[in-house]
């Protein structure tokens, strides 16, 4: 039996589609077997990240209504045998769907995937309640700026509320310059208000924006620090103890390495 | 001077919310009226809070049980839970405004039940963080919050406040009234205190987070009216 993992966020744009994916790809590389959900109805993404858009028959509008068995409806990743995608459909809305009918698709899942992880959209109205009904777990996902600590904050509050107590904290886009320099709260800061386990830090890096534009998620170039956040994230979901790196400036002695492994 | 010794109107805590207690002798004007004056006070500090509205022997016309309903609920968002009434036609008048109605008798018996159990001062223990968005509130004594206040969180108390953790949001302590409350806190960097109607803000211009960090080693402090404002200063005991 398989687990299911809500990736949520409150607030919007801090990359709540782009965890999920290259988490996905991350936990699937490491052998396991992955379902990513599109929750956000009307306003799909993750297809696009992921490359799949044009791939994408049935959503999971089309299995619930009966157009199709949830099989038929799954979408093979295009580098990764044991990556599947459920699109949401993008004719419908947040209302269209029951909390209910998304309990059943993740139950069916979980039968047959290690993992099921739910794109949830931002907000904390129905499309967020959705996402998390079928979820046994909880990725929070914030920047390390005031207002989306917040929002991650309240959506907290709202999974602790639905007895959803098994949360992990994703911070996304840390710059260490700007941290450096005092101009942007540092992990500590964050879990400090948080006080949930933080299971990864991801650092600021264009590359990811690059991967997600070209549809080919991050997670499979070895070389990009982002990627090796995102494995190191998914091998921590795994239950391995890997200490949260601090990161810092690159010395001489890094920093050639570093140029050497990017040339 | 009659006034200030028996008030028109009092208003009180008690476990679901409010309690408003409405003098039966004068003309129910002038009770509205004080009321009013009342509760302007509090602003909306009470929205979304029950009512047990204690008429006693006073009868109220239908209209004028109507009349204190819509006052309440469109001013101040409050809602009639129960009435207590001896008056027999007041307590027909607002079944049919479908409000639960008891004789005073009946209510009071209970309330001595009660009093006899708890002898001793009433404190809410909330054993989590209070997270964004989350209002607690307690109208009969104290809060103990085990575990922070976080921004966007707030605490409303009749009595003291006391977060074993970090207050970074809103307390309003002593919310009765009671400008004696206190609150305190292991690391007070509050957006918002309130003490009686009194009012604290954290200063707005805006601090570096390296200032903040610095916030982090304070020591337990005590925010409390001292000539009619909020003082915050380092806890060393009552």
């Amino acid at each position: 039996m398989g687990k299911a993992f809500v990736v949520t966020s409150g607030k919007g744009g801090v990359g709540k589609t782009t965890v999920t994916a290259n988490l996905g790809t991350a936990l699937s590389v490491l052998g396991k077997t992955v379902v990513v959900i599109d929750a956000d109805i009307g306003l799909r993404n993750l297809d696009i990240v992921m490359g799949l858009e044009s791939r994408v028959v049935y959503t999971s509008m089309d299995v619930i209504q009966g157009n199709c068995d949830l099989k038929k409806a799954l979408v093979k990743d295009r580098r990764s045998e044991n990556l599947h995608l459920l699109a949401a459909s993008q004719k419908d809305d947040k209302t269209s769907i029951q909390p209910e009918q998304m309990r059943k698709i993740c139950m069916e899942l979980k039968e047959e995937y290690d993992f099921v992880l739910i794109d949830s959209p931002a907000g904390i109205e129905q499309g967020f309640q959705n996402a998390a009904a079928g979820a046994d777990a909880a990725v929070v996902v914030t920047t390390p700026d005031v207002a989306a600590v917040r929002d991650a904050d309240r959506i907290i509050g709202l999974l602790q509320q639905r007895d959803l107590n098994d949360i992990s904290l994703i911070i996304n886009r840390l710059d260490q310059a700007m941290v450096k320099r005092g101009d942007m709260m540092d992990q500590e800061d964050v879990v400090d208000i948080l006080s949930v386990r933080l299971i990864g830090v991801i650092p600021e890096d264009d590359a990811v924006v690059v991967s997600s534009n070209r549809g080919l998620p991050l997670a499979l170039e070895p070389n990009a620090m982002a990627a090796r956040a995102f494995k190191r994230v998914a091998q921590r979901l795994l239950g391995e103890e890997i200490p949260i790196p601090e990161f810092r400036e690159p010395n001489w002695f890094t920093g050639l390495i570093q140029r050497l492994l990017n040339s | 001077m009659k006034n200030q010794q028996q008030p028109l109107v009092e208003v009180k805590g008690y476990r679901e919310g409010l309690r408003i207690i409405l003098r039966p002798e004068p003309p129910f004007e002038d009770v509205q009226d004080a009321l009013v004056h009342q509760l302007d006070r509090f602003g909306d500090a009470f929205a979304g809070t029950g009512i047990l509205l204690d008429v006693g022997e006073r009868s109220l016309s239908d209209d004028e049980l109507r009349r204190l309903q819509k006052l309440l609920y469109r001013r101040y968002g409050l809602e009639i839970r129960r009435v207590i009434s001896d008056s027999d036609r007041t307590r027909q008048f607002a079944e049919i405004l479908k409000l639960a109605a008891v004789p005073t008798l009946h209510h009071r018996e209970t309330a001595i039940e009660a009093s006899q159990v708890v002898q001793t001062e009433i404190a809410r223990v909330i054993r989590q963080t209070v997270r964004a968005g989350q209002v607690e509130r307690f109208y009969e004594g104290s809060i103990m919050v085990l575990g922070d206040v976080n921004p966007g969180g707030e605490i409303v108390a009749s009595g003291d406040i006391i977060v074993l953790g970090t207050l970074r949001g809103i307390a309003r302590a002593g919310c009765l009234g009671d400008t004696s409350a206190i609150i305190v806190a292991l690391q007070l960097v509050p957006t918002q205190l309130r003490i009686g109607s009194i009012l604290g803000r954290s200063p707005s211009t805006s601090k570096s987070l390296r200032d903040r960090n610095a916030e982090r080693e304070k020591n337990t402090e005590i925010a409390h009216v001292v000539d009619d404002q909020i003082i915050i200063e380092e806890y060393r005991g009552i």
